[in-house]
C-alpha cells in the first residue's frame, strides 16, 4: 500500500458554498478586471510573453491588460491531475481530487521551546527537527521551510532549508521563500540529483513552489521570472494571493474573491502561454484584518470563506486547490489553536482543497511549535475520515442483520461486527478511556502528550539519506555560495 | 425590537450533503422494511392501540408493533410546519424554521469540574450557575439541567432543575430527565405560570423535552402517556435515539443509520397518530464503541457523520433537527475538547441542524465545565458566520471599486469598507493581538480567560425573576413533595 492510499477520500462530502451561477459571476468579474484594469507584471520577460500573445502592455506602468479570450485559451492547457514526487517514491502524492494532504507551514521566524515556552529566533536545526516530525506523522504529507534558517547565509538560505527538509524526511517538500532565479537553478539541480535526472524530475517533481502574488493585482518580478524558470523544469507552481479583506482587497468576501482569482488567473495564464501544460495550482492565504488591533487573522471565518470560494474556483478551472489552513493566531498550543485549525482544515477540504499549507505555526504563522503538528495530525485524521463519508451498500446497510438481531443489542459478538470493526477510526492522541485511567496516567493534557511524542520522534534516528546525494548537495550549495560571492 | 433570534439568523443554508438523495431514500426504505418486517417494541398499550388502529400488526404478548409504510406516511403528513420554542421572556423566543441556528447546553451529568480541576457531585446550585452562564452568553439559546440536582428529592428533582433554570435565565429550557406523565403535570403547571396560561404555553412552549428511545428498536423508556400529556400541552418533544455502532446497532455507519431511522419513524408515527400536529424534533446521539476500553465515543468521525446525517434525514421527512453534540472524551478544557467538539458542531450545523444540544460537558457527558460553555459560545460564533456563507451580488463583488483602486491597496479608507466593516466577525475569547500584548497581559491561557468570563457573569446581577412566579413555583414544588399535587 502506497502512502497516498492513507490520504484517499474518494468522492468527498462537499459543501455547496457557491452555486454554478455564483462561480460564473466571479469568473466573469475576474475576466473583466484582467482585461480592463489589467495586472502589473514587474517582469519584462513576462510582459514580452503576454504582449506576443495579444495582451495590451504599457511598458511604463508595467500593466498588462489581458483579453478574456487569451486567458481562456491559456487555461485550456492546464493539467488537471499530476503527482508531487518524493525522495522515496512510496510517498508520492497524486493530486487528483480524491486525495487530501496537509504539509507543514512556511516562513515563520521563531521557535517555541516545548518545555520552557521560551521563544527564540529560528535556525536550520529547527527545520531538521520539523522535517523529522513530518516524516513520523502519518497524516502530514510534505515538509517545508516552516521557519527560516536564519543562522545560514541569506544567499544560500533557501538551499539550506531544502537540504534540511530532504535530509530528514523522505516526503515531498514545499519551497516558499525563494526569490532569485539563480536560487531556483541551484534548487532544481539538487532536485534533479534526487529524482535521477531532468526527465525524472519533470515526471515526479521533488518540490513545489509557492509564489506569492501581491494584492491588489501585482505580480512581482521575482515571482514571475521564477515561475517561468520553474515551470520550464516541470516544478509545480502554486500562485498564492494573500489579500487582506478591507485593506488590499474589498472587505466583502466576493470582491476579494475576484482580486484573488485575478491574481491566480493572470499568473497561470502567463505560465501556460510560455509552457503549455506546466502544472499550476490555485493557492492562497487571504486574511481578515482585526480593525481594533490592526493584526490580521487567517483563521477568521471570512478568511476561511474566501479560501472556500477559491476551492470552488479551482474546481471550475480544473486545477488542484491549495490553501493556507492552520495558521492560528493562538500564542501557545491549546484550545484556540485546536478549534481554529480544525475549522480551517474542515472548511478547506470540504470546499475542494487538495492540499493545505500547513501545520506547525502559532501566532499568525510566526512561531514554530512542533507539538502542534502532532495535534493537527490527529485533527486531519478525523477530518479525512469525515470527508470519506458513509458508504451505503447492502453489506453496510445490514438490513438482514438488523432483522435477525431484532430487539436485542448483541451486535458486539456478531461476525458482521468483527468483519468491519477495523474500519472504525482510532484516536492516536486523544483520550479514549475513563477519568480514573487518565488521572492514574498522570492527568496529561493533549498538548503534553504531543510534546512527549515530539521528544520520542527527535530521539530516533532520521530516515537514511544516501551519502553520495549528501555530497552532491554540499557541492551545489558551496558552488552557489561562491557564485553569490563573485556577484 | 431586535430579539435574540435575530442574532442567530443564518438564512437558507446550502446544506452539506452527507449522502446523495438516492442514498437517503435507501436508508428510508431500509427503515420502512425493518418497521414492517421486524417492528418496534412499545411497552405501552396506548401506543399499540393507536398503531393497530392504523394498520399495524400488534402482538400484545411481545408488545411488538409491525408498522406498515402507510401508517408512517400518514403520520408524517400531520407534522406541523415551523414552530417556536418560547423563552421565559418573548425576546428569547426561538423560531424553528430552518433559517436560524441555535446552540443549547447539554444535560444529565452528575459531576462538576471546579476551576482548580477538582471534581465533585453536582447540586441544584450548579444547575442554577450553569443556566446563569448560558443566560450571559449571546450564542447560547437555551438552558437545561446540565447536571443533576442531586441534593433535591427524587420525586421533585425535575421540577427543582426547571426552577433553577427559569430563575437563572430568560431563555427557553430543555428538560432531559423527565420520565413519566406524573412529573409532566406539575412541570406543565409551572410553565403555564411562566407563559401566562395553557393557550399561551401552547403558542410559546417555555420548555421542550428530550425523549430517548432504546436501541435497538425499543420505545421502552419512552412513555406514551408522557408523550400524549406533553403533546396535549403543545410541548415540543425531541426524539433521541442513541444507537451504539457495533453494540446496539451494526458497526457499519449505514446500518446504524437504519436503526436510528426506524426508531425515529416509529416514535413519530405513534405520537402523530395519537396526537396529530404534535411538535416533534429529530434529535439523537449515536456513538461508537471503543473496543479496547469498552467505553463509547460520541466524537469519533463515524458518530459525527451519523449525527450530521440525522439533519439530512430530518429534512427529508420534514422534521426540524436538534442534534446531540458535544460529548468530548477530554477530561479538562483543552485541545482535544476543542477540536472534537468544533468538528462536530461544524458538521452537524452544516448538515442543516436547527439546533445542537450539548455545550458544557467533559469526559463523555459526565462532568460539567463552565469554561466549556464559554468556549462553545466563541466557537459557535465562528460556525454561525461560516453558515451564513458568501453573498455574491453587485455590491459584494465590488467590481467597480476594484477597477477604481486598481493597483493601490487603499481599501481601508473606502466608503465600501466602512459600510461593511461591521459585518466582520470578531473574536471575544481567542487571541487576536500581537505576541507582545499577550505576554504583557500575563500570557493568559484560553481556559482561564473562559473561566473569568463565566465568573464575571456569575458576579453580575441575575435577571429579575417575578416574585409571584417564584411563589407559584415554590407552591407547586411543595405540593409535589408533600404528595398533594
Amino acid at each position: 500500500m502506497a502512502y497516498a492510499d492513507k490520504c484517499y477520500v474518494g468522492e468527498r462530502v462537499k459543501f455547496g458554498l457557491l452555486d454554478e451561477t455564483e462561480v460564473k459571476q466571479i469568473h466573469e468579474a475576474t475576466l473583466d478586471v484582467i482585461e480592463n484594469v489589467g495586472v502589473k507584471f514587474h517582469s519584462h520577460n513576462a510582459l514580452d510573453i503576454l504582449e506576443a500573445s495579444g495582451a495590451t502592455v504599457d511598458r511604463k506602468t508595467t500593466v498588462a491588460k489581458i483579453p478574456a479570450a487569451v486567458v481562456e485559451q491559456a487555461m485550456s492547457t492546464v493539467p488537471h491531475e499530476f503527482t508531487l514526487g518524493a525522495r522515496n517514491p512510496e510517498y508520492d502524492l497524486p493530486l487528483d481530487g480524491e486525495h487530501v494532504y496537509i504539509s507543514s507551514d512556511g516562513c515563520g521566524v521563531f521557535y517555541r521551546d516545548p518545555v520552557t515556552g521560551e521563544v527564540r529566533s529560528s535556525r536550520k536545526e529547527d527545520l531538521e527537527h520539523s522535517a523529522k516530525v513530518v516524516q513520523a506523522l502519518d497524516n502530514v504529507s510534505a515538509t517545508s521551510a516552516v521557519v527560516s534558517a536564519q543562522d545560514c547565509p541569506p544567499e544560500t538560505r533557501v538551499l539550506h532549508e531544502f537540504d534540511a527538509c530532504v535530509r530528514n524526511s523522505e516526503k515531498h517538500s514545499i519551497v516558499v521563500s525563494i526569490k532569485e532565479d539563480w536560487e531556483a537553478r541551484s534548487l532544481i539541480r539538487m532536485a534533479e540529483a534526487m529524482a535521477g535526472g531532468k526527465e525524472e524530475l519533470r515526471r515526479r517533481p521533488m518540490f513545489t513552489t509557492i509564489i506569492c502574488t501581491v494584492s491588489p493585482l501585482h505580480q512581482e518580478r521575482y515571482g514571475m521570472d521564477l515561475a517561468l524558470t520553474l515551470a520550464e523544469a516541470g516544478i509545480p507552481v502554486s500562485f498564492y494571493p494573500m489579500p487582506i479583506l478591507g485593506a488590499t482587497g474589498p472587505i466583502t468576501i466576493a470582491g476579494s474573491a475576484v482580486v484573488t482569482n485575478a491574481e491566480f488567473l493572470s499568473g497561470a495564464t502567463l505560465v501556460q502561454l510560455a509552457h503549455p501544460g506546466a502544472p499550476v495550482m490555485h493557492g492562497g492565504g487571504p486574511t481578515a484584518m482585526n480593525m481594533n488591533s490592526g493584526a490580521y487573522a487567517s483563521n477568521s471565518p471570512e478568511a476561511l470563506l474566501l479560501r472556500s470560494c477559491q476551492g470552488h474556483m479551482a474546481d471550475f478551472y480544473g486545477v488542484p486547490a491549495w490553501y493556507g489552513a492552520g495558521a492560528t493566531t493562538a500564542k501557545e498550543p491549546g484550545i484556540q489553536s485546536a478549534y481554529e485549525n480544525a475549522l480551517a482544515m474542515f472548511m478547506a477540504y470540504a470546499n475542494g482543497a487538495d492540499v493545505t499549507f500547513g501545520t506547525g505555526l502559532l501566532d499568525g504563522s510566526r512561531i514554530l511549535c512542533l507539538e502542534n503538528m502532532v495535534v493537527d495530525d490527529e485533527i486531519i485524521g478525523m477530518v479525512r475520515r469525515i470527508l470519506t463519508g458513509i458508504e451505503v451498500s447492502e453489506e453496510t446497510l445490514a438490513v438482514d442483520l438488523i432483522k435477525k438481531m431484532g430487539f436485542s443489542g448483541n451486535y458486539l459478538f456478531d461476525k458482521h461486527t468483527r468483519a468491519h470493526v477495523r474500519e472504525l477510526w482510532q484516536a492516536k492522541l486523544g483520550e479514549t478511556g475513563n477519568y480514573e485511567g487518565w488521572k492514574n496516567a498522570g492527568a496529561r493534557s493533549t498538548t503534553e502528550k504531543a510534546q512527549e511524542k515530539v521528544a520520542e520522534i527527535l530521539a530516533a534516528p532520521a530516515a537514511p539519506f544516501p551519502a553520495d546525494l549528501g555530497a552532491e548537495f554540499d557541492a551545489i550549495i558551496a558552488a552557489a555560495a561562491r557564485e553569490a560571492a563573485a556577484v | 425590537m431586535t430579539t435574540h433570534a435575530d442574532g442567530r439568523y443564518v438564512g437558507r443554508r446550502r446544506p452539506l450533503q452527507i449522502l446523495s438523495k438516492a442514498e437517503v431514500e435507501r436508508i428510508h426504505e431500509a427503515a420502512l422494511d425493518v418497521l414492517a418486517g421486524t417492528g418496534v417494541m412499545f411497552h405501552s398499550d396506548r401506543a399499540l392501540d393507536v398503531l393497530e388502529a392504523h394498520g399495524a400488526t400488534v402482538d400484545r404478548e411481545t408488545t411488538v408493533a409491525r408498522i406498515p409504510a402507510s401508517a408512517v406516511e400518514e403520520a408524517l403528513a400531520t407534522l406541523p410546519g415551523a414552530f417556536t420554542l418560547g423563552g421565559r421572556e418573548p425576546e428569547f423566543d426561538l423560531p424553528i424554521d430552518g433559517e436560524h441556528a441555535y446552540l443549547t447546553s447539554d444535560g444529565c451529568a452528575t459531576m462538576v469540574r471546579e476551576a482548580d480541576g477538582g471534581v465533585r457531585p453536582s447540586v441544584k446550585q450548579d444547575v442554577y450557575d450553569a443556566a446563569r452562564v448560558v443566560e450571559g452568553l449571546d450564542n447560547l439559546s437555551a438552558t437545561s439541567a446540565l447536571v443533576s440536582a442531586q441534593d433535591t428529592p427524587d420525586e421533585s428533582r425535575v421540577l427543582h432543575e426547571f426552577d433553577a433554570c427559569m430563575r437563572a435565565s430568560r431563555k427557553h429550557s430543555i428538560v432531559v430527565s423527565i420520565k413519566d406523565a406524573a412529573e409532566a403535570r406539575p412541570l406543565i403547571r409551572m410553565a403555564e405560570a411562566v407563559a401566562g396560561g395553557a393557550a399561551e404555553l401552547k403558542a410559546r412552549p417555555t420548555f421542550s423535552v428530550i425523549l430517548c428511545t432504546v436501541s435497538p428498536l425499543h420505545m421502552e423508556r419512552f412513555g406514551m402517556e408522557l408523550a400524549l400529556e406533553l403533546g396535549d400541552a403543545g410541548i415540543p418533544m425531541m426524539l433521541y435515539p442513541m444507537p451504539i455502532l457495533g453494540a446496539t446497532a451494526p458497526v457499519t455507519p449505514a446500518g446504524t443509520a437504519v436503526v436510528g431511522a426506524a426508531e425515529i419513524l416509529a416514535a413519530v408515527t405513534a405520537i402523530q397518530l395519537a396526537a396529530p400536529g404534535a411538535k416533534l424534533v429529530h434529535a439523537g446521539g449515536p456513538t461508537a464503541l471503543f473496543m479496547r476500553t469498552g467505553s463509547y465515543f460520541a466524537n469519533v468521525p463515524e458518530a459525527l457523520l451519523l449525527r450530521a446525517l440525522q439533519g439530512q434525514m430530518a429534512r427529508y421527512w420534514g422534521l426540524p433537527s436538534g442534534l446531540g453534540w458535544g460529548g468530548t472524551k477530554a477530561k479538562q478544557p483543552e485541545a482535544q475538547s476543542a477540536y472534537e467538539n468544533t468538528l462536530g458542531l461544524m458538521l452537524e450545523m452544516a448538515a442543516g441542524a436547527d439546533f445542537c444540544f450539548g455545550a458544557g460537558l467533559l469526559d463523555s457527558v459526565q462532568q460539567m465545565s463552565l469554561e466549556e460553555l464559554v468556549i462553545a459560545d466563541e466557537v459557535f460564533g465562528v460556525v454561525t458566520r461560516l453558515l451564513r456563507g458568501v453573498t455574491v451580488d453587485r455590491e459584494t463583488l465590488a467590481v467597480d471599486l476594484i477597477k477604481r483602486l486598481g493597483f493601490r491597496g487603499d481599501y481601508l479608507f473606502e466608503q465600501h469598507s466602512r459600510a461593511h466593516v461591521r459585518e466582520l466577525w470578531r473574536a471575544r475569547l481567542g487571541e487576536t493581538g500581537t505576541y507582545e500584548s499577550w505576554q504583557n497581559a500575563g500570557s493568559p491561557r484560553l481556559e482561564d480567560k473562559a473561566r473569568a468570563v463565566a465568573d464575571g457573569i456569575l458576579a453580575s446581577p441575575a435577571p429579575e425573576f417575578p416574585a409571584e412566579l417564584a411563589r407559584e413555583f415554590d407552591d407547586i414544588i411543595a405540593a409535589v413533595e408533600s404528595g398533594r399535587f
